[in-house]
């Protein structure tokens, strides 16, 4: 055996060795080399596996992320370079609302930092827009918006992309419009035409189209279009709204957006994910109470009530004026026109006071009254008193009144000036009859009227007589009064006598010294029977002094005696 | 209901509103074909009960100084090449411009109207050329906005099956 022959049978008895000790486990490796040596057969082995493996490593450490993340990256990056519409496509529902939540936040900080500036500030719109706040209930942000943005979404337009094809349709009431299939139409060519004529990318085309007042606010979806005809200042929360519907309108529509060949079936339900689009706000936001109306009805009751409350009090003042210068005697109101100025016609007395006293200067000016007054006499109790008390004269002490068209005099006067009363007083106007019966006469010129004697003596000495000369003028007017009064007046001449002396002598000189005065005034021309002479002697003397006399206890006085036997006695009209 | 866009397009002066200014819904006016180029129109037709809805674009013929927007077509179920029975060039233009619009977006179903149809004594079109066109699977209708003849085929042509013609 040579080692050349020893090799190969060693070889081949190793070969059967190992089939009688491996068998079956041989055969199955053999398998398992192939299967790890061809890749399908690996593949599909480890594809069985894969998420499994994944699963058990993403448990133990972060290895597979980090293998996985440049991957991802660069695929990511190769799709947007070769064709970015799919994953636009695919995050198009998702990127819409992340970004506006997280701009929306920002906002929300601004609109907060602006809206305490405006609380700040003080202008006049600012405070009547807090007025309104306040007086609605809202809040006075919202009150800014109200007055700020006034718009009304009239129509929305539901457009398929491609073929510009009315999807969807909705119109807020009352508002006429046109055949809503071709006007989508038409809005979808007017944004191709603005494309390609001015280089529009065409992803985002024309986003609103601006006439006038109305603005059509589009915003384009990967399938569909939605246009809002908005009349008047659309707020920015507006497009939100319509983004916001039409990601709703992919995410629910996905399917007949996607095949779309024409057949509206798949869009009968639109209607309420386009109908909250409509929105309006109001420039006047109607509060329950009509306030403005309550102000001017307020406004017009106040006014008409002054007016009447003018009126009134001056027609209360108008006729309490009549009413005062009628009262007023010696005033007579004629006429008092009210028809144009107010305008009194009457009569006034001379003696009447001053009308502008009776109704004062400012009422007169107030109420605008002019007048005029005609002289008169009036005949009224207290014009007529006045009159007499004008015309008469009356002394202190003597006082007259009116009882109806009676002149009444009372107190004390001088003779004199009771004959000339009695005699002015009927003439003067108004007085039909004169009573002066209350009227004492005044005796004061009497009082120191006396003639003295020595003692003894009843004779008239040249002393004496001219005496009496110088009193016989008081006398004389007395006694005259007297008589003219006829009121049974009489002069008593009173003698007196002292003391000393018997009773008797004493009363008879005072008796003689009485006659002796008498009779010299008798001589003198005084009427004998108004005069009469009587002798007290001394008992008055006495009585008075009853250890002593004075030469003036001889003497003749004077008083006023009434004799109730006059006839003529009382009234002397 | 079914929709569909359709659009119109041929040579200048080929009588392409004429043909359906008597037929269809209309609520704009002609001058939007010389400012925005397309004007839309709306024609429902009901063939064996079911009604298809056909928004009309109306594109405006193409001259020397005014070239079809294709833009205009996308997302059409066909379109109707129009041409003056009477003006030999305007089937001319209209060939051409169905082979812009195949270039463009693709095979689309169509049918070549031949209008003017009520002015045979003018025929300008020889009957070989239409034949040799019709080989071609060309589908040719004939027609007169004048007097109205055809005009209702044309719209029913696609309302019938939009993909009959595609399937030439």
């Amino acid at each position: 055996m040579t080692p050349a022959d020893a090799e190969p049978r060693t070889a081949r008895e190793w070969h059967r060795l190992r089939s009688l000790l491996l068998g079956h486990e041989r055969d199955s490796l053999a398998a398992l080399r192939a299967s790890v040596g061809d890749p399908d057969s690996l593949a599909r082995s480890v594809a069985s596996v894969l998420p499994e493996a994944a699963a058990i490593r993403v448990r133990q450490d972060d290895g597979l992320a980090r293998v996985l993340v440049p991957v991802v990256e660069d695929s990511l990056h190769r799709s947007v370079r070769e064709n970015p519409r799919p994953l636009v496509d695919a995050l198009y529902p998702l990127m819409g609302p992340a970004i506006r939540r997280s701009i929306a936040e920002t906002l929300a900080e601004m609109l907060q930092a602006f809206n305490g500036a405006v609380e700040q500030s003080l202008s006049f719109r600012a405070v009547s827009w807090r007025l309104d706040a306040w007086r609605t209930g809202r809040a006075y942000a919202d009150v800014v918006l109200l007055k700020t943005l006034v718009y009304r979404v009239e129509q929305v337009f539901l457009i398929h992309r491609e073929t510009g094809l009315l999807l969807g349709h909705c119109v807020a009431d009352q508002v006429v419009v046109q055949d809503p299939e071709m006007v989508s139409g038409m809005l979808t060519a007017i944004r191709d035409f603005i494309g390609d004529s001015f280089q529009v990318s065409s992803a985002d085309g024309v986003d609103a189209i601006r006439l006038g007042d109305l603005t059509v606010l589009v915003r384009v979806g990967p399938q569909a279009i939605l246009a809002a005809v908005v009349r008047g200042n659309a707020p920015s929360t507006l497009g939100l709204q319509l983004s916001e519907a039409l990601e709703t309108i992919h995410l629910s529509h996905a399917a007949a957006l996607a095949a779309f060949d024409g057949n509206m079936q798949g869009f009968a339900d639109l209607d309420s994910s386009l109908r909250p689009c409509l929105r309006s706000q109001s420039r006047a936001p109607e509060s329950g109470r009509p306030w403005r109306a309550y102000l001017i009805i307020g406004a017009l009751a106040a006014v008409i009530g002054a007016t009447a409350l003018v009126r009134h009090r001056t027609q209360t003042d108008w006729n309490t004026v009549i009413a005062e210068l009628r009262a007023e005697p010696g005033l007579t109101v004629l006429e008092a026109d009210t028809s144009g100025e107010r305008h009194i016609e009457g009569l006034r007395d001379p003696l009447a006071r001053d009308p502008l006293t009776v109704v004062g200067a400012e009422a007169i000016r107030r109420l605008g009254i002019s007048w005029h007054w005609k002289p008169y006499l009036s005949m009224e109790p207290a014009l007529t008193q006045r009159r007499a008390q004008l015309l008469l004269a009356p002394p202190s002490g003597l006082s007259l009144r009116t009882d109806g068209d009676v002149l009444r005099a009372s107190g004390v006067a001088p003779g004199a000036w009771l004959v000339e009363a009695r005699r002015q007083a009927p003439f003067v106007p108004g007085v039909r009859a004169y009573d002066d019966q209350g009227v004492t006469l005044d005796t004061r010129p009497l009082a120191t009227a006396a003639v003295y004697f020595e003692i003894g003596a009843d004779t008239l000495s040249p002393a004496r007589r001219a005496r009496l000369d110088t009193l016989l003028p008081t006398l004389v007017a007395f006694v005259s009064a007297a008589a003219e009064l006829r009121r049974g007046y009489t002069l008593e001449i009173v003698g007196r006598a002292d003391t000393p002396g018997t009773t008797e002598s004493n009363l008879r000189l005072s008796r003689s010294r009485a006659e002796a005065v008498r009779s010299y005034l008798v001589a003198h021309g005084l009427p004998a029977s108004l005069l009469r002479a009587r002798g007290v002697g001394a008992a008055e003397a006495a009585a008075a002094n009853a250890h002593a006399y004075t030469d003036t206890d001889r003497r003749v006085d004077f008083h006023l005696a009434v004799s109730a036997a006059d006839p003529a006695h009382g009234d002397a009209a | 209901m079914m929709q569909i866009k359709l659009c119109m397009v041929g040579a200048f002066a080929v009588g392409k509103s004429s043909l359906v200014r008597r037929y269809v819904q209309s609520a704009f006016s002609e001058k939007y074909h010389t400012t925005v180029g397309v004007k839309i129109d709306k024609k429902d037709v009901t063939v064996d009960g079911a009604t298809t809805r056909m928004m009309l674009w109306d594109l405006a013929g193409e001259d020397a100084f005014c070239r079809l927007q294709t833009t205009y077509l996308r997302g059409s179920s066909g379109y109707i090449l129009v041409a003056d029975g009477t003006r030999a060039h305007t089937l001319d233009v209209a060939l051409d411009l169905h082979g812009r619009i195949e270039l463009e977006l693709g095979r689309l179903p169509f049918v070549l109207v031949l209008n003017k149809e009520d002015l045979a004594a003018e025929w300008a079109i020889s009957g070989e050329r239409i034949t040799a066109l019709e080989t071609r699977g060309i589908r040719i209708l004939r027609s007169s906005a004048k007097n109205g003849d055809g005009v209702e085929a044309i719209f029913a042509h696609f309302a019938r099956v939009p993909t009959e013609a595609c399937a030439e």
